[in-house]
Parts: structure tokens; C-alpha cells; sequence
């Protein structure tokens, strides 16, 4: 299975904290739900053309923070988590897009004004959309 | 016993993709031997130049021309090998089993043709059934047999391959054959007698003395030889 | 951890050419890929390993067992597909399979079939008269279902075609799963590397550069389009310059001397793994 995750190699964030964290998206947002497996070390590491060391070291957090479950000689498989937990990540994932679209558009040099007029112009527009 | 047989189906495996060629090389050789035989007549005697070269190829030099092309040494810069044995020494094939298959293959190569050469000789040739019984003639083709063991196995001794540019190949390669030409030509200048006719009469005068000589030296040499492989197999540089 | 395999000061002078000192440890479970230059040593490094070349310094060990002329065990801890397979020549694909499986216990028949099939190799017809392309693929398939905790590639894909190259990274990833095993090739296909390499081991010219873990190696290397002219003298960490453009491979470092100086950059960039190499090769960036 290929997983829906996109790298950022011109990005800061370490390449290792993104695949943890969007895997962590992935797992809030239902769409990797309990008991699926994980792909392993390294077929992913195949498919983003990752090291294995930096996969392994995305797993090895995502499993002492109670993501995912190693069982030996099966595979990784997403861990029950609960939902307070869940919705925190949601939370978080949606502030950190909402932050990277203000910091790209602070770096084009907007004011906050335009930015909170785009910000409300894409929501209308989504609103109408839904209709 | 284990190790024997591996050796041996090494040897086969080699022998069989080139079957052909080898029975067509094996059959030319024996008609060529045939020829030089029957030309001699029954009459000419056996000490004659041209028995004795008969006898030096035939035991020293043939078998290595049995051998289809593609088994024989390539060129590769200025290292000649054999491209088989170069594949078969990264296999988990032990040093042991390794070398022990080459002489299995030049046994092969070689014995056939010079037991049956001595055979067509002996029917062939009064003057030499003449001079020795049949079973003199047995100690004869021993003598000749084991000199085709302690001094032909430089042949499979040879085949970890040589390090050699083109005019180091060329002034060893003249050194090598024009040196043998050259003792051979004037062996048979200054000597009255031939090397096969001192051969017949060792074996009619001191039988029990040339055959236990032989075959120690044939044991001795099988040995050598065996263990002078091993130690170019680890000396060369396959570059 | 027992490392695979482990080269210590290696050393081997071949007329004006020097290798090494070379010392390289391959873990179980990665990939290395040995990347360098034309001549640059890769391929003695290989034969060094195998024993067909003997060092003039230093030793190769393959879990516990040195790798000598005196032993032979280790020989069926690696199988070794050479650059250019010698001695397969006069014999078919079925009889080659008939010596070589036979002497792997791990020998994985249905694999060696699979590749067969997908690669769509005759196996009745003799090496010799194979395109290269099939003889690189029919030596493939000789060589990965060998199944030894360590597999040697040099340049393994030089003659493939695309689909037949995605397909043999499919397999080796597949083949990596199957238990603690390594592989150590050589390309110079920088496709190759950057969808299979764990480390990239850098030589140039017989000397050794360096073993570098790939994601660090690409995350230290960045371009910045700079606003603000640079300065005469280098920028800390700065590797290459070109009008405005600058590579650094220590963008820490380089950020806080531009945000020090007050220098303005436009655009940050990672930079592709072939440009490293082609970096590092140029002996620029190595600290």
C-alpha cells in the first residue's frame, strides 16, 4: 500500500519528524485506522526514497508514543488511539497548514489585512462549492 | 570421498558443454598418432627422432590442445586465465575441490589418448614387440605414463593464469618452446639413442627399478603440482 | 550487533594507482552503494572483498570469519555478480542454474523462476549468445536467490531498461525483507542510489571520501538564491558559489552568518543527490 505522504526536502523540518508526523495525520484522520498494518521499513523507505535509518527512527517515536504496535515477526499495525488524542492532532495538523500558508504569504510581503481577505475569499468560495 | 565426487562432476560439467568438440579433437589426434605410426612401418626401428617428438607431444604438450577454445586461456589486458575457473573460484567451492577438478579434467583429457597411443604403438610396431614382452611393454607405457604425470601436470598446475604483457608472453613463450626445440634437436644430434629407446631399455634391463621410480615420482609430482595451484590461486591478482 | 561485513585499512597499489586506506562496516538489514569516479577504485574494492585481489594492508572480515586464502566458509556468505561475468559463456542458463544452485543451501528456486519469467530469458540458448542486457538480467537471476546474508552488485543495471531496473529494485527491496541480510552495489545510475541506498560509501580516486547515511548527506546539502550580493570572501559553510546562487553543506551555519551579516536570500533548495555526488567528486564540500 502506498501511503499518501508528501516530503519536503527543502524544508527545515527534519525529514524523519515529517514522515512522523503526517503519519500521525494520516492515523487521527481515521484513514489509517486501528489494526492496519504499516508498510514496513523498507518498502516505504523504497517508496519515498528514504533511508532506512531515517524510517526506522519515524517509527521507532511513532511506537513510544503509542501510535503503533511492533509485533515481532509480523509487521507494525496502528494502535487503538484514543480519541481526545486524535482530535488533538487534528487540531494540531490544521494549525500548522493555517501557518504555513500566513509565514508564505508574510515572505511575499502581505499585510495581515490581505491575508484575512484571502483567507475569507477561499472560504466563501468553498461554501458555494458545497452547495 | 564427498569432496572427490564434487571434484569430478566439476570436471564433467566442463568436459559435457564441450563434448563435441573435444571427441572431434580426440579423434584427430588419435588419426595424426595413427598416421605418424604406421608411416614408421613396422620395420623402422624405435629409436628415431621422430617417435621420440611423438612421445614428448603426446605426453607433455597434446592434451592441453584437446581442450575446446573457449577453455582454453583468454586474454584480458595483460592477464591470461581461464575465464571458467576464474567464475568457479567465487563459488563456495572449496581450494581443494577446486584443484582436484582440474586434474580430473586433464586425467581425462590426456589419459585416454596416450593409453591409446601406447596400445596402437605396441600392435602396430614389430620391432618393438620384438624387443619387449608384453609385460616389459607394461613397465614401458608406466615409465611413459607416469613421466605424463609429474611433467604434464604443469599443464592444470598452470591454470590459475598468468600475469603477462604481450612482450612478456611472446620472449616467454619463444624461451619456452624454442628452448625445448632447441634440447630436443640437439638431444637427438649428439646422442645415438633416442629418449623412448633409453625408455625401452630401462624397462627391459632394470623393470622393477624405473616402475617403482616412476610412480614415486608421479605420486611426488601430482602433489607438487596440486599444491604449486593452490598457492598461485592465491598469489595472482584477478584485476 | 555483529557487522555483515567489516574492511579495515585495506590498502592495495596496482602500478601508479592507490587504493585506500579503506575501511567501510556493513550493518545487517541496509543497503550501501559505492559511489566514485571512472577508475576510482570501486570494482578492486569488490575483488578485494572477494579475495580475487590481495591487499597490500589490511584485512576483510564477513561476520567473524576473515577472508583469506586459507579459508574457503566465507565464500558462502556472499554472492558476487561481477561487472563483467566471466567464465558463463559456454553454457546455457539451465546448466549454469545446475552448478551454481546446488551450492547455496538458502538457494530459492520459485525466486530464481520468477525472475526468469519476468525477464523473459531463454534459458536454453548459451550465455554467450545472449544480448547484454539479457546476460545482465540471467546473471541476476544466478545471483540474488543465492540467499546469502551478503549480496555484491557491480553495476548490476548498466544494461537494463527502465521497466526491467523498477522491477529488479522491487526485488531487491522484497529480498532485503526476508531476513538480516545487506547488499553492497555500485552504479553510477543516480536512480539506483537514491531509491535504494541506506549509506552512500564515496571514493575518488582510490581514496576514500567517506560513508555517508543518505538522508543526512541530503539534508546538509542546500542552494540559496541570495537577494543581497554575497561577500568576496566565503560564506561560512559555503561549498560553491555561482553569481547569486550559493551551496552550503552546513545550513546552520551558513543561515546564521547570512542572518549575522544582514544578507538577504530569496529561496532555499535542497539539492538532488546527483549533485552531491558530482560535489563531492569535484572535492568540494568535504570536511
Amino acid at each position: 500500500m502506498e501511503l499518501p505522504i508528501r516530503l519536503s526536502k527543502d524544508s527545515r523540518e527534519p525529514i524523519y519528524h515529517q514522515i512522523e508526523k503526517q503519519l500521525k495525520a494520516l492515523i487521527a484522520s481515521g484513514l489509517l485506522a486501528e489494526g492496519t498494518p504499516l508498510p514496513s521499513i523498507r518498502a516505504l523507505s523504497k517508496d519515498l526514497e528514504i533511508s532506512v535509518i531515517t524510517i526506522r527512527r519515524a517509527y521507532q517515536n511513532l511506537e513510544n508514543e503509542g501510535f503503533t504496535k511492533t509485533i515481532q515477526g509480523k509487521g507494525t499495525f496502528v494502535a487503538k488511539i484514543a480519541d481526545p488524542i486524535k482530535q488533538q492532532i487534528k487540531v494540531s495538523t490544521v494549525y500548522q497548514a493555517m501557518e504555513k500558508a500566513i509565514e508564505t504569504a508574510v515572505s511575499y510581503d502581505y499585510t495581515f489585512q490581505q491575508i484575512e481577505g484571502i483567507f475569507k475569499e477561499i472560504l466563501t468560495t468553498y461554501e458555494e462549492d458545497k452547495k | 570421498m564427498q569432496e572427490w565426487k564434487q571434484a569430478l562432476g566439476l570436471a564433467m560439467f566442463e568436459l559435457k558443454a564441450s563434448l563435441k568438440g573435444f571427441l572431434f579433437v580426440f579423434l584427430l589426434y588419435t588419426l595424426l598418432a595413427l598416421s605418424v605410426i604406421s608411416t614408421l612401418g613396422d620395420s623402422v626401428s624405435i629409436n628415431h627422432g621422430i617417435v621420440d617428438l611423438l612421445f614428448l607431444l603426446a605426453f607433455g604438450f597434446v592434451p592441453l590442445f584437446m581442450k575446446p577454445k573457449e577453455f582454453q586461456y583468454q586474454k584480458d589486458g595483460d592477464f591470461w586465465g581461464l575465464p571458467f575457473f576464474i567464475m568457479l573460484s567465487q563459488l563456495p567451492i572449496t581450494k581443494k575441490v577446486l584443484v582436484q577438478s582440474r586434474f580430473i579434467l586433464y586425467f581425462i583429457y590426456s589419459f585416454p589418448f596416450q593409453f591409446l597411443l601406447l596400445a596402437l604403438l605396441y600392435v602396430l610396431n614389430a620391432d618393438l614387440q620384438g624387443m619387449l614382452s608384453p609385460l616389459s611393454y607394461i613397465t614401458f607405457s608406466i615409465i611413459w605414463l607416469s613421466f605424463g604425470v609429474y611433467v604434464g601436470y604443469i599443464m592444470p598446475a598452470s591454470d590459475a593464469g598468468y600475469k603477462a604483457n604481450t612482450k612478456k608472453f611472446v620472449f616467454d613463450s619463444i624461451a619456452q618452446y624454442g628452448g625445448s626445440i632447441a634440447l630436443f634437436v640437439i638431444y637427438q644430434y649428439v646422442f645415438d639413442y633416442g629418449i623412448v629407446y633409453w625408455t625401452v631399455i630401462f624397462a627391459q634391463k632394470w623393470p622393477f627399478l624405473s616402475l617403482v621410480l616412476s610412480i614415486v615420482l608421479a605420486l611426488f609430482g601430482c602433489q607438487y603440482w596440486k599444491s604449486y595451484l593452490k598457492k598461485k590461486m592465491g598469489e595472482i591478482d584477478y584485476l | 550487533m555483529t557487522a555483515t561485513l567489516e574492511v579495515s585499512q585495506i590498502e592495495k597499489k596496482v602500478d601508479d594507482f592507490q587504493l585506500g586506506p579503506i575501511n567501510l562496516q556493513i550493518d545487517p538489514g541496509t543497503i550501501t552503494a559505492l559511489v566514485g569516479n571512472n577508475g576510482s577504485g570501486k570494482s578492486t574494492l569488490l575483488k578485494i572483498i572477494m579475495n580475487m585481489v590481495n591487499p597490500s594492508a589490511g584485512h576483510v572480515k564477513i561476520f567473524d570469519t576473515y577472508i583469506s586464502h586459507e579459508e574457503d566458509d566465507w565464500k558462502s556468505y556472499i554472492s558476487y555478480q561481477p561487472q563483467t561475468v566471466i567464465g558463463y559463456n559456454p553454457f546455457t542458463g539451465n546448466k549454469l542454474k545446475e552448478l551454481i544452485a546446488p551450492l547455496y543451501p538458502n538457494w530459492d528456486d520459485a525466486l530464481f523462476l520468477k525472475l526468469i519469467e519476468q525477464f523473459d530469458i531463454p534459458l536454453n540458448k548459451r550465455f554467450g549468445k545472449l544480448s547484454q542486457g539479457a546476460q545482465q538480467k540471467l546473471s541476476l537471476a544466478l545471483t540474488i536467490p543465492r540467499n546469502t546474508a551478503l549480496l555484491i552488485l557491480d553495476e548490476p543495471t548498466s544494461f537494463m531498461d527502465i521497466p526491467s531496473k523498477q522491477y529488479l529494485s522491487d526485488i531487491l527491496v522484497d529480498w532485503m525483507e526476508q531476513g538480516e541480510r545487506s547488499i553492497l552495489l555500485t552504479s553510477h545510475q543516480a536512480d539506483d542510489i537514491q531509491k535504494l541506498a541506506d549509506y552512500l560509501f564515496v571514493l575518488q580516486n582510490g581514496k576514500m571520501i567517506g560513508n555517508f547515511e543518505k538522508d543526512a548527506l541530503t539534508e546538509s546539502y542546500k542552494r540559496y538564491w541570495m537577494n543581497d550580493a554575497l561577500p568576496d570572501i566565503p560564506v561560512s559553510g559555503e561549498v560553491s558559489r555561482n553569481g547569486k546562487q550559493i551551496i552550503s553543506n552546513q545550513p546552520d551555519i551558513t543561515e546564521q552568518y547570512l542572518n549575522d551579516n544582514n544578507l538577504q536570500w530569496l529561496d532555499r533548495k535542497a539539492l538532488d543527490l546527483e549533485e552531491i555526488i558530482t560535489l563531492l567528486l569535484a572535492g568540494k564540500g568535504r570536511n
